[in-house]
């Protein structure tokens, strides 16, 4: 079961509510129409969650809208920071109409959560939620910007901040939503999730052979990091190309040399299992939630990434 | 522990085997880190250590 089309739906009627210029309302609509082509994550987390606490009617819908707004929102900005995500419709925008898109879709979300139909009292605590949330989300993404992640500790603090928060938010909403009250297991859940699709996402990254990768890009994640770790005290010129002592047209040949020391290092091996590491505790968690197994069986489908 | 232990499985051809089949155990790993380096150890083609499908994957 999935609130896909639901969710869609009522994001567009946000738009057409919340953005009354023409053009905002319009390419506002064509970002929302690409993000939401693609299975509604958050969203979807957000329902489930409310319902698997008790929630009943519509109205969460609304709530799910938002999230979905905001993680827009959030992916747009990463977007347009990275400038590598060349497919998007916000990347062939202007780049100040996006990021004032981007912003609308913020406030757009605060706007949908608020005029969601919940007591005041839930409404206003699910608001802090979010807030909270994504203030932690902005300190994780400061944190990957400035590249300031030089051990396993402060990547994993990193990718709880900027990624596992979003997931934490989406649960938390629909579980305070449909319970009036956060639960430990669903931060537990949805933080593993996170941990386990960002590694998910290096991977693929760093075993991307077209173009620059993150090495190549100089970001230190998981596996970039096990990789100069194991390279550490050998005169490679990895080391030298990660500390700017080579150019990237200077090793830019050696794309061959990388992949074997990818390898033989255990980089990928190491991230892999951590990757699974997180996973598993996130189907652990939500083998021990106290939940009807449909629910549990519905959750399961809906993570597999 | 862990990282040694891939180590160790990265470099030696029969560890790998052994652990596979049961007859190398990690003592200071537990359950769910065993099962993951299983996963991720399962017999690579063309000689590689690593298979693509491997590192990505994973079953319940």
């Amino acid at each position: 079961m999935n609130w896909n089309e639901a969710i869609k739906q009522t994001l567009m009627q946000g738009i057409e509510q919340g953005f009354n210029q023409a053009e905002l309302r319009d390419m506002a609509a064509e970002c929302a129409a690409y993000k939401l082509s693609e299975k509604a994550l958050f969203g979807n987390l957000t329902v489930l969650h409310y319902r698997m606490y008790g929630g009943e009617g519509d109205g969460i819908l609304q709530a799910a809208a938002a999230v979905e707004a905001l993680v827009l929102s959030l992916d747009m900005i990463d977007d347009l920071q990275d400038g590598d995500n060349e497919s998007a419709p916000w990347s062939k925008f202007r780049s100040d109409l996006a990021l004032n898109i981007a912003l609308g879709f913020s406030f757009l979300a605060q706007q949908m959560l608020l005029q969601a139909p919940f007591p005041s009292e839930r409404k206003y605590e699910a608001a802090a939620l979010l807030n909270a949330q994504l203030l932690t989300t902005v300190n994780g993404q400061m944190t990957d910007l400035l590249n300031a992640v030089y051990t396993e500790e402060q990547y994993m603090e990193m990718i709880s901040g900027k990624s596992a928060s979003l997931l934490v938010m989406a649960v938390q909403l629909g579980t305070l939503l449909g319970c009036g009250e956060t639960k430990i297991e669903s931060a537990e859940f949805a933080l593993q999730l996170g941990i386990a699709a960002q590694i998910k996402n290096d991977i693929l990254d760093i075993t991307n052979h077209e173009g620059k990768n993150d090495f190549w890009n100089r970001k230190r994640t998981l596996p970039v990091l096990m990789l100069l770790n194991y390279l550490e005290g050998e005169d490679h010129w990895a080391t030298e190309y990660f500390e700017g002592k080579l150019s990237y047209d200077e090793v830019k040949t050696k794309t061959t040399e990388f992949e074997e020391a990818l390898e033989q290092s255990g980089a990928l091996a190491y991230a892999s299992v951590r990757m699974r590491l997180a996973y598993y505790r996130c189907l652990d968690v939500i083998e021990s939630l106290p939940a009807q197994s449909e629910f549990k069986r519905i959750l399961d489908q809906t993570i597999r990434m | 522990m862990l990282k040694e232990a891939i180590a160790m499985l990265m470099q030696n051809k029969n560890a790998r085997a052994e652990f596979q089949s049961g007859q190398l155990q990690f003592a200071g790993l537990g359950a769910m880190e065993q099962r993951a380096l299983k996963e991720v150890f399962k017999e690579g083609r063309n000689d590689r250590v690593l298979k693509n499908s491997n590192i990505l994957l994973w079953e319940k």
